[in-house]
């Protein structure tokens, strides 16, 4: 009955390998500075995350649904907490420590919005075709996706917008609520800007012309393109990507791991990592569209969009197409609690994919 | 189905990001790959040792001084940190450290790796500097600098060197020539260049984001230039640079058989030290001003011969059979062809001379007559022979051909037709004609050794020459040879003050009018000493009779000559086919 989707699995896999793969080259010389090993602390996480996943199938997302309230308000509970009394880092308040660990509320956050959402829209299926139907769930995400913003984050705030437009969508909203909102969104726009801090403005700035400040704020992505471009078609080989190893590229092991794959792995890697995750993401939509339930319909439509824009602004980030926002790569990054909500973001997709047949 | 329309946002997406990573990595590749590579490597230079210039007996005319230069390196200094590491830097070396940010910042050129803040720093400021721990980017680098220890005495022989001229990088980068890099600049220095430098070396560091040394990846140790030596004695130039050294002129002193140079001095001088030398610009500047224009180098500028010339019209006028050596012309002091007249330097008269006695007393009238038969394009002819018109092609810049006139040079240039009176003029060496001191003693050379053409030169070539050739005839050099030990020997001789004891010095005078001024005055003239033929030229501008101070100096020279006599082989340098 409760069988597992072997191909979901094994492209999660893969990734989770790429990244171990990766973090054991990358990390060589912050681990030789600093003394942590990386390496084991992931792979720490990611033994905690298959455990998550075997749970989410054992459990199921309908018990977990049920608990939706309990769950997005734990959520905005600990976001609160973060913007009261979270740890700085990097001139951000993202991190909670909670006994001797430390936790990233964001990243549950947005996968407790994800349950919320699924199991509001889910509840009065037909409602969300009125205004009141619409605005509900808008709301219902806007709360944690500002608190998160005001971290401030804005990568991770800005997942919301197409993780959000992609479940309400495939709800069956009215085009003309999305038009609409579409237009109130860009009259938002200048006021978002406004709200920006200094150093945000200065990361879009850069993305717009990055070579006006070589050095300052358009160092990292003239750096991390110098990386990706430098592998050309197989790479420098393994360990021996010089932008990686002498230290060129900041948070290699974090947010520009996929500078350090095209560096060391050329376009053969790059290209293998991309279709590895069109594959798992293309495999979430599949496993969204053969679920008869919306719950669990909405369920993996939210996660897969919550990956799929994490993908598209990270790559997108190194390869200098987008600004940089600090998001990681799923799977792949360096991170414990980007780790975990991304093994449970997969745990969902099991438990959809393998329930499908029962309602 | 909605689902559908998400799942095709997404893979567009994914098309844009393949496309992406395609374009950076697979089409811009190798920009991306030179970019990296420049950033971890960083190019450290090590200049190379130039060559050392010794004379015939191994003495160096020209050293190699270690000193110690400060350089930044301009991508160890962060914008941040620039003030304090120049604060610092300053307060070793006791420089204002606004004057030291601003050659900094005067110095940064794209592409180039370090940038030359201060030359010959004293020995313990540049370990003050190495041991100072809070300078990133600061360094010493120890390299040579030319130290010319015969100084004025043989300073437009071996010149000195200079940075290159950013006008003349672009005609020299195919030589390997690098903007900062030293080159020859006078003399030797300049025309021996190629063999003389180096190639510089140096180190392919690699460094980490913040510029720290991580490992040296590849090391070129810079050569050594080549070493040169030159048939110059240096002994006999330092002694006819203190017998000049209150004139005005040039002396030449040559082996007669191959025109290998002795001693090749020009006064007034100049320090060759204040060249290499960034804190004695004001001396330069000095020398440039000097009225007297201590940078020439008079032993290959022009003046008219005067009298020196007599020995090719004389050997003209035998070699085309218009006198025998016994043809005698009768000087009564003066001579007058058609409206005007000329006169011999002695007012008296010569009376009836031949050749050989024309010579001994510089006779003026039988060279006119001579000068008459020969006219202008044999007397031009001859001239040219005997190498008069064209350079020597010796070892040394700025070398001049001279003057050698006739019909046509005279119409071309002055736009005048030629008179017989120029013909006289240009048989006792006036008028337009126009040597070097250098030219002058090849000519002599040519007579002392018999016939036989010379090239003068400083560098042994590495191929020497078939046998020279024979220019002139043994018989009529013999006439010219008799009039020249007479001028010496006899007592009516004009430079009877060049004779020395029991060596037989051969000579002629010439004192050549020239402006307003007393005349130039030349002694040409040669003596075996210990079996070889060497040839002795001086000239003096504006010194009067050169019977008097020219042909005393050469006295002093041949009694050096005769007390040293040139010692030492002269090997041909390795690296270079010798000359130019």
């Amino acid at each position: 009955m409760k069988t597992w989707d072997k191909y979901l699995l094994s492209l999660a896999a893969a990734l989770v390998l790429c990244s171990m793969f990766t973090l054991l080259s990358a990390s060589q010389h912050k681990q030789t500075a600093t003394g942590k090993n990386f390496v084991a602390s992931q792979l720490v996480w990611v033994g905690a995350g298959a455990v998550i996943v075997a749970a989410i199938h054992h459990i199921g997302h309908p018990s977990i649904l049920s608990f939706a309230y309990l769950i997005y308000g734990i959520s905005l509970i600990l976001l609160m907490a973060v913007l009261v009394g979270g740890s700085t880092a990097l001139g951000a308040q993202r991190w909670l420590k909670i006994g001797f660990i430390t936790i990233q509320p964001s990243e549950f956050a947005k996968l407790g919005t994800i349950v919320m959402l699924a199991r509001v829209i889910a509840d009065r299926p037909e409602r969300v075709k009125t205004l009141r139907g619409f605005a509900l769930p808008l709301l219902t995400a806007a709360l944690p996706m500002l608190m998160i913003f005001k971290q401030p984050d804005l990568g991770t705030s800005l997942v919301f917008v197409p993780v959000v437009a992609a479940m309400l969508f495939v709800a069956g909203m009215r085009s003309r609520y999305f038009i609409g909102a579409l237009f109130i969104g860009l009259a938002l726009l200048p006021v978002g800007w406004h709200l920006l801090h200094d150093y945000q403005k200065d990361r879009v700035m850069v993305f717009v012309k990055p070579d006006r400040d070589p050095l300052g704020a358009g160092y990292t992505i003239n750096q991390s393109k110098i990386a990706i471009g430098s592998g050309r078609l197989f790479g420098k080989g393994w360990n021996s990507g010089t932008q990686n190893q002498l230290d060129f590229l900041p948070e290699r092991h974090s947010d520009f791991i996929f500078s350090v794959i095209g560096e060391e792995w050329g376009f053969a890697g790059t290209s293998f990592v991309l279709t590895v995750f069109l594959l798992l993401l293309l495999r979430g939509l599949r496993i969204a569209e053969t679920t008869q339930e919306l719950s669990g319909r909405l369920l993996a439509v939210g996660v897969t969009t919550m990956v799929a824009a994490h993908v598209i602004m990270n790559i997108g980030m190194t390869i200098g197409l987008m600004p940089v926002v600090g998001i990681p790569l799923p799977l792949v990054s360096y991170g414990g609690s980007a780790m975990i909500s991304n093994m449970m973001a997969i745990g969902f997709l099991q438990s959809v994919q393998a329930r499908r047949i029962l309602f | 189905m909605r689902l559908g329309a998400v799942r095709a946002a997404v893979i567009g997406l994914f098309v844009i990001l393949y496309a992406a990573v395609l374009r950076l990595q697979v089409i811009q590749g190798s920009v991306y790959f030179r970019q990296s590579e420049q950033n971890r490597i960083r190019l450290v230079e090590e200049d190379a040792c130039r060559g050392i210039i010794y004379d015939r007996n191994g003495i160096a005319l020209v050293e190699n001084r270690l000193v110690f230069d400060v350089v930044a390196l301009p991508r160890e200094i962060t914008p941040a940190a620039e003030e304090a590491v120049f604060a610092a830097l300053g307060r070793i070396t006791g420089t204002d450290p606004v004057l030291l940010r601003d050659t900094y910042n005067h110095n940064i050129h794209y592409g180039v790796n370090s940038v030359l803040l201060m030359e010959n720093v004293p020995r313990e400021v540049a370990f003050r500097i190495e041991q100072a721990a809070v300078m990133p980017g600061i360094y010493v680098r120890t390299g040579g600098v030319r130290h010319y220890p015969f100084g004025t005495a043989a300073a437009h022989l071996v010149g000195y060197v200079g940075r290159i001229p950013q006008q003349d990088l672009a005609g020299l980068k195919q030589y390997g020539y690098r903007t900062q890099d030293i080159v020859g600049k006078a003399g030797l220095e300049k025309t021996q260049d190629l063999l003389l430098r180096g190639k510089p070396g140096g180190m392919q560091l690699e460094v980490d984001s913040k510029g720290k040394m991580l490992r040296v990846l590849s090391y070129r140790a810079p050569e050594r230039g080549g070493d040169l030596q030159v048939t110059v004695d240096a002994g006999l130039q330092q002694f006819i640079a203190g017998l000049l050294k209150d004139e005005r002129g040039a002396a030449v002193v040559m082996d007669a058989a191959d025109g290998a140079l002795f001693a090749l001095c020009s006064m007034p001088s100049f320090e060759p030290d204040a060249f290499v030398d960034s804190r004695r610009r004001s001396e330069i500047a000095a020398y440039l001003q000097d009225a007297a224009s201590p940078l020439l180098d008079r032993s290959l500028r022009t003046y008219p011969p005067g009298s020196v010339f007599k020995i090719v019209t004389g050997y003209a006028g035998l070699a085309e059979h218009l006198v025998t050596e016994q043809t005698t012309f009768d000087c009564a002091g003066s001579l007058t062809v058609g409206s005007y007249t000329k006169r011999c330097w002695l007012e008296s008269g010569h009376g009836r001379t031949n050749l050989a006695q024309a010579l001994t007393g510089s006779c003026n009238v039988y060279f006119y007559h001579l000068g008459l038969k020969l006219g202008d394009q044999i007397i031009a002819r001859y001239a040219r022979k005997f190498g008069f018109g064209a350079v020597t092609g010796v070892e040394l810049p700025n070398e001049f051909a001279g003057v050698v006139p006739d019909a046509a040079w005279k119409l071309q240039k002055i736009g005048k037709k030629w008179f017989p009176g120029d013909s006289l003029n240009t048989a006792i060496g006036q008028g337009y004609l126009e040597v070097t001191p250098l030219q002058a003693a090849r000519m002599t050379a040519t007579i002392a050794n018999g016939g036989y053409e010379v090239t003068p030169h400083l560098v042994k070539k590495k191929i020497s020459a078939a046998k020279s050739k024979k220019i002139l005839d043994s018989g009529i050099v013999a006439v010219i040879r008799a009039g020249m030990r007479g001028a010496v020997a006899a007592p009516n001789g004009t430079a009877h003050k060049a004779a020395v004891g029991d060596t037989a010095v051969f000579g002629k005078t010439g004192t050549a009018q020239f402006g307003k001024k007393k005349p130039h005055a030349w002694f040409a003239g040669f003596a075996a000493i210990a079996d070889r033929n060497v040839c002795c030229l001086v000239f003096l501008e504006h010194s009067g009779h050169g019977g008097d101070r020219p042909a005393e100096i050469a006295r002093e020279i041949i009694r050096y000559l005769c007390r040293q006599p040139p010692r030492g082989s002269v090997r041909a340098p390795d690296g270079a086919q010798g000359g130019q």
